[in-house]
């Protein structure tokens, strides 16, 4: 007999700690019975008639095992959920400062489009070195724009265009187009000292070096267009064209020192 | 079949509780099926009926220690079995059954000793050990399967009424015993 949810009297709490101690006893008696049966069970599985079946006892171990797998499963994540949700607020808070910032500061937004996309800059400018003797293997001593720089070759099929080309006291521009056809051209030009250039190299297909005659030069390629600038003594030459690489840089090998 | 219906328990825990008990105490439980129909086969239904029985009581088993449980499953084989007989009472002689007793190799206990103080709740099964075997199934039945008195006299043969005066005698038994064994409590009413 429980306690009932009301004030009891004396009968009741000791009617009730009588059935207490009683279910006690009786589950002492179970315990003791209990150590008994086990080793019986203990015999009777000796027995084969009282045996589970092989294909039933390893399936039952199958189980359990399944069993055990998934509690163990279970309570793993159980352990690990405090963490994750940690893990997941500090990631969330990270990406909330990321956004505003990214939102809000243009000098953040182009770090990152600059570490995503590497892009090349606009332009880029050729200068004359500040001392030639350390960038280039000649060291003849070569003069200023009354001993110009001129091409010596010019493949068959291309035309002086007069009207585009142009020489003053500080740089000579000279055009080329083919005969057969405008699309082709040949740009020569050279710059003399206190003179700079910029090469388009945004989006560039690439951007790379090579040598013409002792000097270093910069190759950029961009679409079918392809540029050579390269320093020479105090003078800077350019060349550009859509005739193919092999045959520029063929050009620009050609590129001497008219006195 | 007995598996399948375990492997359909949904909850994990009780599924792996009864799969365990399944495999541990399946002898023991056969066994006691066989004493009463002398059958393998209807022994399985036996086990198979049990196993029912014991999937509805599984919050109970979880609360128990495995020598509790042997119990546990033993006294509802022994149920199970005898509620079968009456109702087909085909197996064996049903007056037998009036008499189930635990038929276990139990050894003689100390029963002599009625002044030993009970120390410990160990001790309080010394003293119940002085009951009759019919007295242990009616607590066994009322106390720790928690049948209802109309279940109790369906199993033992008896009369509702009788079931009641007999917990009410034996109540009054155990009681007795104790505060003679072990001085536990006493109180006048």
């Amino acid at each position: 007999m429980a306690i009932q949810n009301k004030t009891p009297n004396k009968d009741d709490c000791y009617a009730a700690i009588d059935e207490a101690v009683l279910r006690l006893a009786v589950l002492s008696m179970a315990e003791e019975d209990g150590k008994k049966l086990v080793e019986q069970n203990h015999r009777y599985s000796e027995m084969k008639e009282f045996q589970l079946p092989d294909n039933v006892k390893h399936r039952i171990l199958q189980e359990i095992r399944k069993n055990e797998r998934k509690t163990s499963v279970r309570n793993n994540m159980r352990r690990l959920y405090p963490v994750l949700s940690r893990v997941a607020m500090v990631f969330l808070a990270i990406s909330i400062c990321f956004y505003t910032t990214f939102a809000v500061s243009a000098e953040f937004r182009r770090l990152i489009y600059k570490l995503l996309i590497t892009p090349e800059e606009r332009y880029t400018q050729i200068s004359i070195a500040d001392s030639h003797y350390a960038s280039f293997a000649d060291t003849h001593i070569y003069s200023d724009m009354t001993h110009a720089f001129g091409l010596t070759y010019i493949p068959g099929g291309f035309e002086l265009n007069n009207d585009e080309s142009e020489v003053t006291d500080q740089f000579a521009s000279i055009v080329y187009v083919s005969r057969h056809t405008d699309q082709q051209f040949i740009y020569y030009q050279n710059f003399s000292k206190q003179s700079s250039m910029r090469v388009d190299t945004e989006n560039a297909d690439y951007f790379t070096t090579t040598l013409i005659g002792n000097s270093e030069a910069i190759i950029t390629q961009k679409g079918t267009i392809i540029t050579l600038s390269w320093q020479v003594g105090s003078t800077i030459l350019y060349l550009s064209g859509n005739c193919g690489k092999d045959m520029l840089i063929m050009i620009g090998e050609g590129v001497e020192l008219l006195k | 079949m007995i598996l399948f219906l375990i492997l359909a328990i949904e909850n994990d825990e009780d599924r792996q509780l009864m799969l365990r008990i399944f495999q541990e105490f399946y002898p023991v439980m056969k066994a006691r099926a066989f004493k009463y129909t002398n059958s393998h086969e209807n022994a399985e239904d036996i086990v198979q009926d049990a196993i029912v029985r014991l999937i509805a009581k599984v919050p109970e088993l979880h609360r128990l220690n495995k020598y509790q449980i042997a119990t546990y499953v033993y006294k509802t084989v022994s149920s199970t079995a005898i509620d079968n007989l009456r109702k087909n009472s085909k197996y064996v002689d049903i007056a037998e059954l009036e008499h189930d007793a635990m038929d276990i190799d139990d050894g003689a206990l100390p029963v002599e000793d009625e002044y030993e103080r009970i120390e410990s709740y160990e001790n309080m099964a010394k003293h119940l050990s002085k009951l009759f075997p019919k007295e242990k199934d009616l607590l066994y039945y009322k106390y720790f399967l928690d049948f209802p008195d109309k279940e109790i006299a369906k199993i033992m043969g008896m009369e509702h009424g009788a079931v009641r005066t007999s917990l009410s005698r034996l109540r009054n038994k155990v009681k007795a015993l104790l505060i003679k064994g072990g001085e536990i409590y006493g109180h006048s009413k």
